[in-house]
């Protein structure tokens, strides 16, 4: 099986796991989502990551990656102010 | 063949058959009448029957010693209370009878003193019988009249003891028949010779059985009741109904009784019991009396207990019906702050009565859940964090364990707008502290991003034989600004000493480093025209062979294998002969001939 398949089906399975949860728990949260998306994806394109080359779909998601870790920082600035605001 | 075996084998169960019969041949007569056996009796033969001899007064004998050996045992199971050994002996007793009547009739000995035996025998069963029987009767009575004593019951005692009288006298009665009976039993057995001693038991066991019940009936320790000497405790409750919020009055007396005298006990601790748990505690006066109200609060509605206890002292029951009632929840949220709290107030009633310690749940947005309690007055107040936005909060109180319906406050509807910078235009300060910070934060996540893009662990960015490079990449049409690769001899500077053609390159290291160095430097040259014809980016990872089958389509490819054949004996199999020098000369001219020289 290709890394790249591989990779796709790794990151349904984890974001059915991360979905399951939070409907257990009844309480479905969008940044916990989001944080915990980014550190699946973060992972897989760590161990999918080539050597030598670099796949062009490689290249695409860590450019989605990149933005994420900028969103990601929106969040942190966000929390620091609430912190902050109490 | 087959025609054969079948013979054979006909012949061989033949002689089977023979050689079975053969065991039989002293006694061939397999079956006679007196052989006869019968599995049960309505299975006799009657012909077989009308042949056996009865005509014998001997069998009579020890039928009539195993009838008079029955009552010994009959009566010691009776005296030791065994009743079910003394229903089966009797039984077997009725058996042994019905059998000396059948042979009595038999042998036509009707007027006999047999005849007589046997009936002595069939009243001494009935006679036994009866005796066991009001044996029975008189243990359940004596039973009874123990459990009476107990409960103090004079009436039920009396009535007891005189049924027990009379069935004493009943046993006594039938004893007095049996002894009449024995008496004739024995006497005939002893004429015929017999052994009595089985009666004469029965006789001593009965007789030791009549002292033993008389012996009871005569104790007057059991035949009054003892005096009672604990502690009495009365318990009134008032009223035997009521609702949350009621309280039931509760009051008794606490007394010792010393025959017909009562004196109350002071200073005595007494608690009052709800169903089992204790829920108040007092102590008795000088008169050894008490009383206390029990508040109903937190007990489910229905049917409940109440009694006291001192010590070992217990009270009667009381029952206490508590009656549910409905509730009433109120809220009122305030304005939301800055920070997004909102304080929820509100109060639970029950029957105009406030509700104290009673569980609220604060629902916001139907799916949040707070729960608080009610304080001593029946109200509650605790802040609520909510998110932006608007929102709706609903107090509940379930009523569980309160004799209490739940309710539900009407929902409250709450607009949180929450201020991330509050207070910020009266500190100047803190506001450029906070947009340094958040930029602060942007930039380093914005940089990590960057460099998330940019790195690449473990990878060395590949050195393209692209023409479009700045010089100090590889190019072709500037083979002299080719770096050599990594351990190689040094290529001449472009002084003017130093040949600028490959083949003076050649010459120049051929002389300096040898033939495989020289070799090298012309498979490099090569190497990087053929990988910027093919456009490989990584030719150096490639082995000359690797480049050599990557040419196949084109021209040069065939020359440039050739030269490879001999660059690998010359590098790699370490010949440096002249010849193989020579060889080596012709392939680089033709490869490098098919390649279009050094402008291609």
């Amino acid at each position: 099986m290709k890394k790249k398949v591989l990779a796709a089906i790794v990151m349904f399975i984890w974001l059915v796991v991360i979905s399951a949860f939070m409907l257990l728990a009844q309480q479905v949260d969008l940044e916990i989502f989001f944080v915990l998306w980014l550190i699946g994806i973060l992972v897989i394109v760590e161990l999918v990551d080539t050597r030598f080359s670099l796949p062009s779909y490689l290249r695409y998601i860590k450019y989605l990656v990149a933005a994420g870790i900028v969103l990601f920082g929106g969040i942190v600035a966000q929390k620091i102010l609430e912190i902050l605001a109490k | 063949m087959i025609m054969n075996n079948r013979y054979v084998l006909l012949a061989g169960m033949a002689f089977a058959v023979i050689g079975v019969l053969v065991f039989f041949f002293s006694s061939p007569l397999l079956y006679t009448l007196e052989q006869d056996m019968f599995p049960s009796r309505f299975h006799d033969n009657v012909d077989a029957l009308a042949q056996q001899m009865l005509n014998s007064t001997t069998d009579v004998l020890p039928l009539e010693q195993d009838l008079i050996g029955y009552t010994g045992p009959i009566t010691l199971n009776i005296r030791i209370k065994d009743i079910d050994d003394a229903r089966r002996e009797l039984e077997l007793f009725s058996h042994s009878n019905l059998r000396l009547n059948n042979l009595i009739v038999t042998l036509d000995m009707n007027q006999s003193e047999i005849q007589e035996l046997s009936q002595s025998s069939a009243r001494q069963r009935e006679l036994l019988e009866g005796l066991m029987n009001s044996s029975i009767s008189l243990d359940a009575l004596q039973d009874l009249e123990i459990q009476y004593r107990d409960q103090n019951n004079q009436g039920g005692l009396v009535a007891v003891q005189l049924q027990g009288d009379a069935l004493r006298k009943k046993i006594e009665g039938l004893y007095t028949q049996y002894k009449a009976e024995t008496k004739i039993v024995t006497d005939i057995s002893v004429k015929q010779g017999l052994d009595v001693s089985s009666q004469e038991e029965s006789l001593r066991e009965l007789d030791a059985y009549m002292k033993e019940i008389n012996a009871f009936q005569e104790n007057p320790a059991t035949r009054s009741l003892p005096i009672r000497t604990s502690a009495q405790l009365s318990f009134i409750t008032y009223p035997g109904t009521g609702i949350y919020g009621d309280s039931i009055k509760c009051s008794g007396y606490l007394f010792t009784i010393y025959g017909y005298l009562a004196h109350g006990d002071p200073g005595k601790e007494v608690t009052v019991y709800l169903d089992t748990i204790p829920v108040s505690t007092v102590t008795t006066d000088a008169l050894g009396s008490f009383d206390l109200q029990v508040p109903i609060e937190r007990i489910t509605a229905g049917t409940h207990t109440l009694h006291a206890e001192s010590g070992l002292t217990q009270s009667d029951m009381r029952s206490l019906t508590v009656v549910p009632v409905d509730s009433v929840t109120t809220l009122a949220v305030s304005n939301a702050t800055p920070g997004g709290i909102v304080s929820c107030t509100g109060t639970v009633l029950a029957a105009n009565r406030t509700v104290r310690s009673a569980p609220v749940e604060l629902v916001w947005d139907g799916s949040h859940v707070i729960s608080t309690i009610t304080d001593a007055d029946g109200s509650f107040s605790t802040p609520l964090r909510l998110p932006d936005g608007p929102h709706t909060v609903v107090a509940r109180f379930t009523g569980e364990g309160y004799p209490i319906r739940p309710s539900e406050s009407a929902p409250q509807g709450v607009v949180v707008s929450i201020q991330y910078l509050p207070n910020l235009p009266a500190f100047p300060f803190m506001l450029i502290i906070m947009i340094l910070l958040v930029a602060g934060i942007f930039t380093l996540f914005t940089g990590g991003a960057w460099y998330y893009i940019r790195r690449m662990p473990g990878r060395t960015r590949p050195v393209s034989p692209d023409m479009t490079e700045p010089a100090g990449s590889y190019q072709t049409a500037d083979m002299d600004k080719v770096p050599p690769p990594e351990g190689m001899p040094g290529e001449p500077a472009g002084d003017g000493t130093a040949p600028d053609s490959l083949f003076a390159r050649y010459a120049h290291i051929l002389q300096e480093g040898g033939l495989s160095a020289a070799a090298r430097v012309v498979y490099l040259g090569f190497s990087v025209r053929i990988a910027k014809d093919l456009h490989i980016r990584q030719y150096t990872a490639l082995t000359p062979r690797e480049l050599s089958q990557s040419c196949t389509k084109k021209p040069y490819c065939g020359p440039f294998s050739s030269f490879v054949l001999v660059y690998e004996r010359v590098r790699y199999g370490g010949y440096r002969s002249a010849a193989v020098q020579t060889e080596f000369e012709a392939e680089m001219k033709n490869t490098d001939t098919q390649l279009g020289g050094e402008d291609h």
